[in-house]
Parts: C-alpha cells; sequence; structure tokens
C-alpha cells in the first residue's frame, strides 16, 4: 500500500495499517538509531516509545507528513532526548548528533562487479575522515533517499549548510577520483588538512 | 534524457533518477542504456558520480532480527493496551470527580439556600411595610431589621428573627384549634424572648436589651430561650417586658408609651420620662442627645408628642425642657436657658 494511503489510514484509527508502518519502517529505524546510538536496547526502546506515543498521539497528526521522515525525525528527537535525560545510559555515546557509525565496504558485490574497488579504497579513505555530521548526511542522502530540505530540516541545519557539507566531500572526492595514483599521496594529506580544519 | 549530455559529477550525484539507477538498476524503458550507447562526452563524470554513489551505497547494512522486531512490537501493544486502559480509568475517575463535585456543589448551594435568610432592614427615622411569603404582614419602626428564611416554605415553621421594633399581623392559617400543626405556628425571636402564635396582631420592642411584646389581638405564648421554660400564655390587652432575664408582666394600658403609637410616628405618653423620649429619639433617628441638666431627664410628660420628624421632636423636646438645641458632629445638646 501507498504511504500516503497508509498513513491516512492509520490516522483513521486501523490498527493493522499501523502495524504494517511498523513493519515496513522498523530496520530503517533500527539501523539508524543504532549508527547514532551503538546500544541495542536503548534504540528498541526509542522505537517503542515512538510508536506508542504515535498511536496514542495520531488525533494531532497532520495528514501530509512524508512517512519515513517523519519518523526518522521523530526517532532523531527520541534519541537525543533518552541520552540527554536518562543519567543510567551516560555509557553510551551521549553526543549522538556527533556520532555517526558507518562503515563502507570495498569489497562489496556491486564494487567488485564493476572492477571499482582500487578506486573505492581511496573513496572508503577519505569517507572515514568525514565528521559525523557528514556521514549522517551522505547516510540520509543515498541510503534512506532524503531529499536535501528534508535532511536539513532533520538536523536543524539550513539547506545550504547541508549542501555545504555534502558538497566539501563531494569536492575532495571528485578530485582524488580524477587524479592518477602519483598525485594521490600528495592530495591526500591537502585532503586530510582540509577536513581537519 | 538529453539533459545528462551535460551533467558534472556533482549534477549526478544530486540526481534522484541516477540515484535510484545506480542503486537499484531502476532504468525505465532501457533509457539510461540507450543515453550510454551514445557514448556521451560526459561519460567520464558519469562513471567517476557511480563509483562514488556505489561505494557510498557500500556501507554496511545494520539490520535487527526479526524476533526482536517481532518482540518490540509487542511491546508497542502492551504498552498502548495499558495506555488506554490508564485513560480509561482516568476518564471514570474524572466523571465520577464531577459527579462528586456537582453533588457537593449542590449539597452546598442547598445547605447555603435552606440556611440563608432573608434580610430587611431600615434606616434612621424609616419606617417600613413588609409582606412575607406566607402574606402575613410586618410594619418594621425606624433603625429595625427582620430576618427569615428564604426557603420559608422548606421549614417547618414560620420564623421571624428582629432586631428593633415591629408590629406583626400574622395571617391566622391553624383551622382547628384542637389540632395546631407544626406548619401552622409561627414564631418572633427577639433576642432571648421567642413569640409563638398562630394568627394575631402583636407589637415587639426589642431595643437595649430589652424586649416589649404587647399583645392587641389573637393569644401568643412568650417563652425565654433555652429548656425548661415555661412559656406565658398572654391575653389580649396584655404586655409583657423582658428585661435581664426577667418577664414582667404588664398591661398596655399601664405602659407609659402606647405600643402602636410609632406606626403614627407619635408617642402617646402618660407619665413617660424624659430619657424614655429621649432614648426613643436615639432608636429612631441614630442621634444622640446630651441634657446639661441630668435632673431634668427624670421629668414626666403626659400626652401626645409627634416624632414625625427629627427636627419636630428636637423642638418638642426644647419646648418641655425651656431649653436651647446645639448641634455639634451629630450630636444634639440641650442647653437650659
Amino acid at each position: 500500500m501507498d504511504d500516503d494511503l497508509l498513513w491516512g489510514s492509520f490516522l483513521d484509527g486501523s490498527r493493522s495499517a499501523f502495524q504494517e508502518i511498523y513493519s515496513k519502517y522498523y530496520q530503517s529505524l533500527y539501523s539508524y538509531g543504532m549508527r547514532k546510538l551503538n546500544h541495542a536496547e536503548l534504540v528498541r526502546d526509542c522505537i517503542q516509545d515512538l510508536f506508542v506515543t504515535l498511536w496514542t498521539n495520531r488525533a494531532n497528526l497532520s495528514r501530509t507528513a512524508n512517512v519515513k521522515f517523519y519518523l526518522l525525525a521523530s526517532l532523531r528527537n527520541q534519541l537525543i532526548k533518552v541520552s540527554a535525560a536518562d543519567s543510567k545510559w551516560q555509557k553510551v555515546e551521549i553526543s549522538s548528533t556527533e556520532h555517526f557509525q558507518i562503515q563502507f565496504n570495498p569489497e562489496s558485490e556491486y564494487i567488485q562487479k564493476e572492477n571499482l574497488s582500487q578506486k573505492a579504497k581511496i573513496l572508503i579513505e577519505a569517507l572515514d575522515k568525514l565528521t559525523a555530521r557528514q556521514k549522517e548526511v551522505l547516510y540520509l542522502r543515498y541510503f534512506e533517499e532524503l531529499s536535501y530540505e528534508q535532511i536539513a530540516e532533520l538536523l536543524n541545519l539550513s539547506v545550504k549548510g547541508v549542501y555545504k557539507l555534502n558538497y566539501r566531500a563531494i569536492d575532495a572526492m571528485k578530485l582524488l577520483l580524477n587524479l592518477n595514483k602519483g598525485e594521490l599521496l600528495l592530495l591526500f594529506v591537502a585532503c586530510k588538512f582540509e577536513f581537519f580544519r | 534524457m538529453e539533459k545528462y549530455s551535460s551533467y558534472t559529477f556533482s549534477d549526478f550525484i544530486d540526481d534522484d533518477l541516477f540515484i535510484n539507477w545506480v542503486k537499484y538498476g531502476v532504468d525505465v524503458n532501457g533509457r539510461w542504456q540507450e543515453w550510454l550507447n551514445t557514448q556521451p562526452r560526459n561519460l567520464s563524470e558519469y562513471s567517476e558520480a557511480r563509483a562514488y554513489v556505489l561505494t557510498i551505497i557500500s556501507g554496511d547494512v545494520i539490520k535487527d532480527d526479526a524476533q526482536n522486531q517481532q518482540l518490540v512490537w509487542e511491546r508497542v501493544e502492551q504498552s498502548i493496551a495499558g495506555t488506554e486502559q490508564r485513560k480509561g480509568t482516568i476518564r471514570r475517575l474524572r466523571v465520577w470527580s464531577s459527579i462528586a463535585a456537582t453533588t457537593m456543589g449542590l449539597l452546598l448551594g442547598g445547605w447555603w439556600y435552606y440556611n440563608s435568610k432573608v434580610e430587611i432592614a431600615t434606616g434612621f427615622g424609616e419606617h417600613r411595610t413588609v409582606m412575607l411569603p406566607d402574606n402575613s404582614v410586618i410594619s418594621l419602626n425606624a433603625n429595625s431589621q427582620i430576618k427569615y428564611y428564604r426557603a420559608w416554605s422548606w421549614h417547618a415553621m414560620r420564623e421571624v428573627w428582629l432586631k428593633g421594633e415591629a408590629l406583626f399581623d400574622v395571617k391566622h392559617l391553624n383551622q382547628q384549634p384542637s389540632n395546631v400543626k407544626r406548619g401552622e405556628q409561627f414564631v418572633a425571636h427577639a433576642g432571648n424572648l421567642n413569640v409563638q402564635v398562630l394568627g394575631t396582631r402583636f407589637n415587639i420592642k426589642y431595643r437595649r436589651d430589652k424586649v416589649l411584646v404587647a399583645l392587641l389581638r389573637g393569644k401568643i405564648s412568650v417563652s425565654k430561650n433555652g429548656k425548661g421554660s415555661v412559656p406565658y400564655l398572654m391575653q389580649p390587652g396584655a404586655a409583657v417586658e423582658y428585661d435581664n432575664g426577667q418577664l414582667k408582666k404588664q398591661l398596655i394600658s399601664s405602659l407609659h408609651d402606647k405600643p402602636l403609637a410609632w406606626t403614627e410616628h407619635k408617642m402617646m405618653a402618660s407619665g413617660i420620662t424624659v430619657a424614655a423620649i429621649i432614648d426613643n429619639f436615639e432608636d429612631t433617628y441614630g442621634n444622640r442627645i446630651v441634657v446639661d441638666n441630668p435632673t431634668l431627664l427624670n421629668k414626666q410628660i403626659d400626652g401626645t408628642i409627634s416624632v414625625r420628624t427629627r427636627e419636630s421632636t428636637l423642638y418638642m423636646l426644647a419646648n418641655l425642657l425651656n431649653a436651647t438645641v446645639q448641634e455639634r458632629d451629630g450630636v444634639y445638646y440641650l442647653k437650659s436657658k
């Protein structure tokens, strides 16, 4: 079923639509939560709270929301609230906005298939040096396929700021890709310099 | 697809169709393949963008196992059930508490209505006639006050509380004298004295801690507050003075001041003292009178004195005492000439 229809019948009180939304987005939410806050049980708690609130508060929700964006944004708020408020989780990564875990793999199926492993390794080395914010932008853009406008809203940034975050990465990447190996080392130093500024 | 021929690396990696194509191999009508077959000039830009997107989506997949997903769902359902049950309980509690509050309000309102009294008072020099809910008529003298229950018919007995002086014309409700119902009784309270009647005409003067009851018609019984007080049954023409706990039986004809003269703004005196006239003046008009020669106070006076206005009363007093009147701060000073 289409997200709009699903959301609509959920707002009208359909429990099955509600469950379908849960099934459809649980893994997305879990994945995003784990990348920000590496603590499975806490992330599950947050997802639970998110859906309980969603159901009990459905009378106040708007019909036009982009479901995935709405859920991710809600989870993000929940994660920040929980990690800030709950002292018993203090061992967990507190600065949730400054943590984003993603492991790139140069041996992935498609990369190997297109003989891009060499290029990918260099790229990954650069990607790994990105800030948590930059990684989060890339993740939301290419994994969750949110628009820059939505990402900006989610991260409390201006759209311009999100572009800037992404292009800083892209510019460095583009330079890397266009250079041959001899020049690469040189640039790499410059690149590191760029990211640690 | 024409626009893609001028795309740069940055354009490609921001393009949703391109991302879809790289990520999922989505190629509507084989357009991407067709475009690639034309050997576009920006093919290197395209390839680099493709490598970039493929590298990013090589990021690890984080998944929870299906069992946990199911478990969390069950927790969601349990929690919702709990919340809704709690809501139901709260709603029920609210309903009950509002019922309780309304009942309390009604009870308090009813209690207030049952116990509250209508209060009618006259100012100095003012007379007023009041009709009670049972059509009994009370004429209030100046500087007097009556109270009776707002919920007149809710109470078994007709009851009136008096301060000052009033003439009662009580409506007779009793049909069989041998069987007097409680609702047919009428009680006038004046200080510590209770005047019980069925229907009659009488005057009560309750001033300066003294109560004077004068019966003009019918029968009344007078009793003191408290248990063990023996009611005194009065006959028409009788009067009773209650002072300092003592009942003094008298006859209206022997009173120095006729009980109903006040209703005509007069004092009909036979042997009344100047002191009594001054008391009456003070009770009626609220102004004090000071006499410079105290022996004058015991002077006795006979005849009818008009007390219709403050001025005429003062003029009469000044004449009687052969004195001049001076007023200062609402007090009248009578000085012997």
